[in-house]
């Protein structure tokens, strides 16, 4: 007793200062968050699929909130785009594996090349992200009061939208990341009696500060061919001298290989190899020691090569050398070494287990399938709602998905399975039925009737995801502590010893502030 | 009834009531997009605050005082609540500061008759920073205005509250006054930091985490001011500082 009297009651033994409110104990509070945190990314695993459960964001409810807020200003409603919608899927996919959070992937895809690359030819287009929210209303809301996402919300010349939510790990966390895609398709091409405008390729420009949270900007007009400027006088130089011939017998630099990069892994069985040589040198190609061809080095010191013939699967080691026009080669560039892979993962179709069950009220479905072939990513997908299946064993993918909805008439699923070189197999598979929802108490009695409506509360209060998890526990943790501060300042003013420990008060308010800021506060971001 | 009871607790509350009802009000108006209503209300509220101050802190006290250092927490409480309500929409949310709102109008009215009111104040104080910081925030992006008048408005915010803080110490003194300079300051380059490397997309976390600074800043002056400040003190107040920002950078990253 009087060991929980020292730690919980002031009183004069403890000089009216219980120690679990002692700067010691403080220091181990945060020592004990900071390892609890830890520990929480460590076990993320575990806690996946609670992660996915608890996010409640749909494609569907993005563009709806979306179409409110244009219809609420006068403005048209946007037209759900599927090219769109899937350039904003592999946008999502994208994010996950090389694990970025950005507008410009880091090896410099822009988002307007997922539109190009989805088939949506547009004249404007945009972009907005968010990630780590778990309604549909908090992101629209998120980005309704960032000025640059509202632009792209309420801009008059966007047409279509698509949206994906996609779920996964990113830095060890699952979250669910957010893409909505704008654009306006560009107009048909003109008839043939006109002469032919000169198409370039549209390139709206990169963000201006990726760091603000800025969107990127869209090309707010369309893109107009760019004629040359006018060639630039050739200029004679004042004092002639007559031409002096020197033999060159400097060796060029070696030639830089730019393309493909190092180590990667291609689908292309005749990948284009870039890079830079002496200007108007020769550029022989290698494969290991054998020859691949030659191409001759621009101007502009850049030359591009493609095999003109398939290569072998399976890794290749690329090397270059230039010749200039005296005859003088290089030392051989830098090897780039490359696995050429145009072979789909293999989704062992019998292995394929789906099993429809109730996690409490909602409907779930639980899948599990052997893919073989190192693929890169496993997805689920099931209507709108997406999982990036974990793997805890070689080859065996597995995870739990619940329906935007809860219905249980949701038709069909669909595994996607992409390698590192982005080749992808998929497979449709229908979902067996759903078993009886089952009842968790019947109802009737007055008892029932409390039971039941308590499982409920409860089930709703309950935190289901890691974020949700670890807010609790804050809640909690805040709570105890403010009302030990509380307990304290009273008592000691009870006693008239207020100058004591009058900052327990302020200690007290504080952690009730940041409890409010825990319990409501978002913690999404936006891009 | 004995009137010291009266006058120290039940006409506080009742002052609370009313302004709680009337915020509660005001949210109802925000529901209906009555905007103006919104602002009229708060409007009335404000000539209710001036009342309700002037006649706690001279009526009350039977002494002729200088009533506008007495006006700035009611009027501050009041502008704060306004901008909060009008942009944070969950409704929850709304309930929880306006309890908390009442609960600092009660504490406002009563302070000067209570010491357990008195040490409350700290409290009060930083509810009302709270509320104001995230209102700058939120209407400075609302209206589309550069970043940096955020900084701006956070620095005069910060500055006069402190001021205030001093001029109720009976501590102003040019030291005092260089340290409260000091203390906009670094809230001002911590407010900074967290906006440009930190891109959190509610302002509620963001407004607490700037918060935390001038709760610890404030804290050690305060006690400085005191002639009491300790190491047990100073590493009490760190530690909860520590203790916050732990908890609101782990929501949000995960580390």
């Amino acid at each position: 007793m009087s060991v929980f009297k020292k730690l919980f009651v002031p009183h004069q033994h403890n000089e009216y200062r219980p120690h679990l409110i002692r700067s010691k104990m403080l220091a181990v509070y945060c020592i004990g968050l900071v390892i609890s945190q830890f520990a929480f990314v460590f076990f993320n695993g575990d806690l996946a699929e609670q992660a996915i459960a608890a996010t409640t964001i749909t494609s569907s409810d993005i563009i709806d909130l979306t179409n409110t807020e244009r219809s609420n200003r006068g403005l048209t409603t946007l037209t759900i785009n599927s090219k769109l919608s899937q350039a904003a899927y592999n946008k999502g996919l994208d994010m996950f594996a090389d694990q970025y959070w950005a507008h410009v992937a880091p090896d410099g895809t822009t988002p307007w090349n997922f539109i190009l690359n989805a088939g949506y030819d547009y004249i404007y287009a945009g972009e907005n992200l968010a990630k780590d929210f778990t309604t549909a209303t908090g992101v629209v809301d998120a980005w309704m009061r960032s000025p640059s996402h509202r632009d792209n919300v309420l801009n008059a010349n966007f047409k279509d939208i698509g949206v994906a939510v996609v779920t996964g790990n990113f830095e060890g966390s699952e979250t669910a990341i957010v893409v909505q895609m704008f654009g306006t398709l560009a107009p048909p091409p003109a008839p043939p009696s006109t002469p032919s405008t000169p198409t370039t390729p549209t390139n709206p420009s990169t963000p201006s500060n990726p760091t603000t949270p800025s969107n990127p900007t869209t090309p707010s007009t369309p893109s107009t061919p760019t004629t040359p400027s006018n060639p630039s006088t050739p200029t004679t130089p004042s004092n002639p001298q007559p031409p002096v011939v020197i033999k060159d017998t400097i060796p060029p630099e070696a030639p830089i290989l730019l393309r493909p990069q190092n180590q990667s892994i291609l689908k292309d069985m005749r990948p284009t190899i870039e890079g830079l040589a002496e200007a108007n040198s020769t550029v022989e190609i290698f494969d290991a020691n054998n020859s691949m061809g030659k191409v001759p080095a621009d101007g502009q010191n850049a030359f591009s090569y493609r095999p003109d013939k398939d290569l072998s699967q399976g890794a290749h080691l690329f090397g270059a050398t230039a010749t200039d026009k005296d005859g003088n080669t290089s030392k051989i560039s830098a090897i780039t070494s490359i696995v050429i892979d145009t072979l789909p993962p293999f989704i062992d179709r019998a292995s394929v287990e789906v099993e429809p069950f109730w996690r409490g009220s909602e409907a779930a479905v639980r899948v599990r399938l052997v893919v073989l072939a190192e693929p890169d990513q496993v997805i689920a997908k099931i209507k709108d709602t997406t999982l990036i299946l974990a793997s805890e064993t070689k080859d065996l993918y597995e995870g739990v998905l619940i329906p935007p909805l809860n219905i249980t008439d949701i038709g069909e699923i669909l595994f996607t399975s992409v390698d590192r070189a982005g080749n992808n197999a998929e497979l449709k598979l229908p979902i067996p039925t759903f078993p009886e929802k089952p009842v968790m108490i019947a109802g009737g009695t007055v008892l029932g009737r409390f039971t039941q409506n308590t499982q409920l509360v409860i089930e709703k209060i309950l935190p289901k995801s890691y974020q949700e998890n670890v807010r609790f526990f804050y809640i909690l943790f805040s709570i105890a502590l403010i009302g030990l501060f509380l307990t304290d300042s009273v008592v000691i003013n009870f006693h008239g010893l207020e100058r004591q420990n009058s900052h327990s008060m302020a200690h007290a308010a504080f952690l009730g502030l940041a409890t409010l800021g825990i319990t409501f506060g978002s913690f999404g971001v936006i891009l | 009834m004995d009137r010291k009871y009266l006058r120290h607790f039940i006409i506080p509350a009742v002052l609370s009531l009313v302004f709680g009802i009337g915020f509660q009000f005001m949210v109802l108006l925000l529901h209906e997009q009555d905007i103006i209503s919104y602002f009229l209300v708060a409007s009335v509220l404000l000539i209710a605050v001036l009342g309700a101050t002037g006649y706690t802190f001279i009526s009350q006290s039977r002494q002729k005082v200088d009533l506008i250092p007495y006006l700035i927490h009611p009027i501050f409480l009041l502008t704060g609540i306004t901008g909060f309500l009008a942009f944070n929409e969950n409704l929850f949310l709304q309930i929880a500061v306006i309890l908390f709102a009442a609960i600092s109008y009660f504490i406002l009215f009563s302070e000067n008759f209570s010491d357990l009111t008195h040490h409350a104040h700290d409290g009060v104080k930083f509810f009302i920073i709270l509320l104001l910081y995230d209102s700058v925030f939120e209407g400075v992006y609302y209206l589309g205005i550069t970043p940096y008048a955020i900084l701006a408005l956070l620095f005069f915010l910060t500055l006069l509250l402190q001021y205030h803080m001093l001029w109720r110490l009976r501590a102003l003194h040019l030291r005092y006054g260089l340290a409260a300079v000091g203390i906009s300051l670094f809230v001002v380059f911590v407010s900074w930091f967290l906006m440009d490397y930190y891109k959190l997309s509610s302002y509620l976390p963001l407004s607490i985490m700037i918060l935390s600074t001038y709760y610890l800043c404030w804290g050690v002056l305060h006690h400085v001011i005191e002639r009491n400040l300790t190491a047990r003190i100073f590493f009490e107040y760190l530690l909860v500082c520590i203790m916050v920002l732990i908890m609101f950078f782990g929501l949000s990253s995960g580390f």
